[in-house]
Formats: C-alpha cells, sequence, structure tokens
C-alpha cells in the first residue's frame, strides 16, 4: 500500500477534471507523448494518483491523439473516491493484460512451461494488491520467465510484457507505462496480420523501397526549386503527395495502406473503448462514498460522447 | 540520485574495463527522443541490479573515439560489458521488461 490518497478533497478532483477538459498544462503533460519522456510527479504529488495508475492511463488514451478519452477519464477521476488509495486499482488494471477475456494475453500462450511462469508473475502481482511482495520474489519470477522459451511469436512478445509485469510497483511504477504500451503493441500487430488486405512479404517491401524513392524523388524535385534549408515539412509532404498521385500504380499500394492503417486504427480504438470501460468497473467497484446517482451521469456522459 | 554515471574516454578503463561486475553502457545522444524515452527504465535498472550490474552513460558525441571502438551506427545502443569484453548488445527505445530479460542472467553472480 502506498502514501498516495487520490485527490485530497473534492476541490482537487474538479481542478483536475477541469485541467483535462481544456487540455490545460496537466493534461498535456500527463496524458500525451510528453509524459513519455517527461516528469509527470504532479498528479501524485498534487493529486494523489498513485504513479503506477497515472503511468499507464496516457496509453489508454492513445496519448491524447484518441478524441474519446477525454470522457473516459473524466469518469474514471469521478469513480475514485477522495482519500482513495489508487495502487490497487493499477495493479488489478494491469492484470487485464494477462486476463480480459478478449484481449488477455493468456489466450495467446499455449499451456506448458511459459504459461506457468507468466501464471507465477500474474500471482505476485494479484498478491501485491494486498501485501507488499519482497524484491527476491519478483526477481524469482522474472528469472524463471527469463529462463522458459517460446516459438511462438506472439507468446514471446507476452513474455517480454510479462517481464514488464514483474516489477514492484512501488519502487517502479513507469513497469506499467512499459505493461499497456507492449500490450497496445501486440494488439496493434494482431490487428495488422489479420487484416482483410495484408501485403504480401514481396509488396511490402516494394511499398517500403517506393516510400524510400518518393521521398528522395522529393527532395530533388524541391532541391531544384528551392533551397534545403528553406524547405518545410508542409513543402516536403505536398511533394511526396503529389509525385505518389502523378503514378496509379504506385498510388494504388498507398491507398491500400492507408485503408489497412484506418482498419488497425479502429481495432485499436475497439481495443481502447473495452479497457476503458473495464478499468471503469474496476474503479467503480471500489466505490464506498459517491453516490450511484453521480457516477451514472458520468458513466452516461462519456457512452455519449464517445459515440459522437 | 543517479544511478547512472556518465563516463568519458579517459575513464572508461576504470569504469568498465576493469570494473568487478558486469556493467551496461548506454551510449547515447542528448537529440535522441529513444534515449530520453529510455533513461526512466534504465535508472529503475540501475536501482534493481545496484551492486551487481553496473550502469554507465557515453554521450556519442562528446565520446566519438569509444563509439567507433564499439561501432556504435545508432542511439541508443547497450552493451554489457564483463571482464573487460562486450558480451550482449541491443539497440533502441528499451522497456524495464527488455531489461530485466537481458541483465537477469548476469545479475547472480553479484549476489
Amino acid at each position: 500500500m502506498s502514501a498516495y490518497r487520490a485527490f485530497g478533497d473534492e476541490t482537487r478532483r474538479h481542478a483536475l477534471i477541469a485541467d483535462i477538459r481544456d487540455k490545460g498544462p496537466i493534461y498535456t503533460a500527463w496524458l500525451t507523448r510528453a509524459s513519455i519522456e517527461g516528469d509527470i510527479s504532479i498528479v501524485s504529488q498534487d493529486f494523489g494518483l498513485h504513479p503506477a495508475l497515472a503511468r499507464l492511463l496516457p496509453v489508454l488514451g492513445a496519448f491524447g491523439e484518441a478524441e474519446d478519452a477525454i470522457p473516459f477519464y473524466e469518469a474514471l477521476l469521478d469513480a475514485i473516491p477522495i482519500g482513495a488509495e489508487t495502487g490497487g486499482l493499477a495493479r488489478q488494471a494491469l492484470l487485464l493484460a494477462w486476463s480480459d477475456p478478449v484481449y488477455g494475453r493468456s489466450k495467446v500462450v499455449d499451456p506448458g512451461q511459459v504459461h506457468d511462469a507468466c501464471e507465477e508473475v500474474i500471482a505476485l502481482v494479484a498478491r501485491s494488491i494486498d501485501v507488499p511482495v519482497d524484491k527476491k520474489a519478483w526477481r524469482a519470477a522474472r528469472t524463471m520467465l527469463a529462463s522458459v522459451h517460446s516459438d511462438d511469436a506472439c507468446a514471446e512478445k507476452a513474455v517480454d510484457l510479462l517481464m514488464s509485469l514483474a516489477w514492484d510497483l512501488e519502487q517502479a511504477p513507469g513497469a506499467a507505462h512499459d505493461v499497456m504500451t507492449a500490450w497496445a503493441s501486440a494488439v496493434e500487430g494482431e490487428a495488422d496480420a489479420s487484416d482483410e488486405d495484408c501485403f504480401s512479404a514481396e509488396e511490402s517491401a516494394t511499398f517500403e523501397t517506393e516510400m524510400n524513392k518518393i521521398s528522395e524523388e522529393a527532395m530533388e524535385a524541391l532541391s531544384q526549386r528551392q533551397s534545403i534549408e528553406s524547405v518545410s515539412v508542409e513543402d516536403f509532404l505536398a511533394e511526396v503527395e503529389k509525385i505518389w498521385a502523378a503514378d496509379p500504380v504506385r498510388n494504388a499500394l498507398k491507398g491500400r495502406s492507408i485503408a489497412r492503417r484506418e482498419r488497425t486504427n479502429a481495432k485499436m480504438a475497439a481495443w481502447r473503448a473495452a479497457i476503458q470501460r473495464r478499468v471503469l468497473d474496476l474503479a467503480e467497484a471500489s466505490l464506498s462514498a459517491r453516490t450511484a446517482s453521480q457516477l451514472g451521469e458520468s458513466r452516461a456522459r462519456m457512452l455519449d460522447q464517445s459515440r459522437v | 540520485m543517479s544511478n547512472l554515471k556518465n563516463v568519458t574516454t579517459e575513464a572508461f578503463e576504470a569504469e568498465v574495463l576493469k570494473s568487478d561486475i558486469p556493467v551496461l553502457v548506454d551510449f547515447h545522444a542528448v537529440w535522441c527522443g529513444p534515449c530520453k524515452a529510455s533513461a526512466p527504465a534504465l535508472e529503475d535498472a540501475a536501482r534493481e541490479f545496484e551492486g551487481e550490474i553496473a550502469f554507465v552513460k557515453v554521450d556519442v558525441d562528446q565520446e566519438p573515439m569509444l563509439a567507433k571502438t564499439y561501432d556504435v551506427q545508432g542511439v541508443p545502443t547497450f552493451i554489457v560489458m564483463k571482464d573487460g569484453q562486450p558480451v550482449e548488445r541491443f539497440q533502441g527505445l528499451v522497456s524495464r521488461g527488455k531489461l530485466a530479460a537481458v541483465l537477469e542472467p548476469f545479475a547472480g553472480a553479484g549476489q
């Protein structure tokens, strides 16, 4: 159990929600890509949220790039009682990476040594919700994981994720970020691989070669019209676009790539929405002081806005 | 306080080549985004393996000879040194999981 207690009072909670709604300075530092290499200790020091919870949440909003995330953040902060210890919620949320019935990694690891080693880690994380787990136990779990290997690429990725999960979140709360990014990456990989219009190996190689060629052609064309130093990103992208469009064969490949990216993005949005709901359920399950009607209102708001 | 020490070419022999314990050398650059993003994981790993594995940083722009000696083609590049010899290397943004997977086998000797 950590020393962090959520918010302190309603005023602090409202201030944090208002900042997120307005995409203010705390939102910008915390829930966007700036957080990856930045200091977000204000979220814990001033608002009492456990550092691991603070670190896992940006991924669930695609680091500010998903428009549907703000209602989720509001609903979640509303669901956390004043004074609550949120380290347990962070651990429960991270356990979803293994146990979620649709997206959890347990389904990609076949029964056997690797699965057992993963389950050891899961048991430790579950135990750490209630009692401190000592360093030796985490090390033993990691050593066991490091000693088992799978020939299956998906299972190996799951082991990498579990390796990030096998850390004491009181000492290394940033591990929560590692787990969530590994999970998002695995789900994205599956979405790409299961796409209805996958590139063949040959098409992938051709597309990459064409992209490189077009970048070079664009720079060459621009350098004949202006100095290299004066070329802006916008100039470059416009020139690249022009070259793609001029060649129907190459452009068809690009069109397919964009369509595939959009389908993958939609699958990632579905993953985020599902896990947001699960995290909200977990938070609400630990509710003690706030009324059901307040929660109902904020949840309804979240669902309404996510449908827009 | 950071457990990651910046090492110069002059100090490399004493801090790395003659170290009694394995050393993870982080070849980085101040302008490199993935280097900065890897820093918190490195700090956590340095604390976790304190006394078993040393962690040092080498700025490739300040110490080009070291970068050349170890054939560093991009940053971040991580090299595990043991008894003065490179025994493992990997490149790119690292997670705590990746660091643990690479370093656990070298950590036991120091315990």
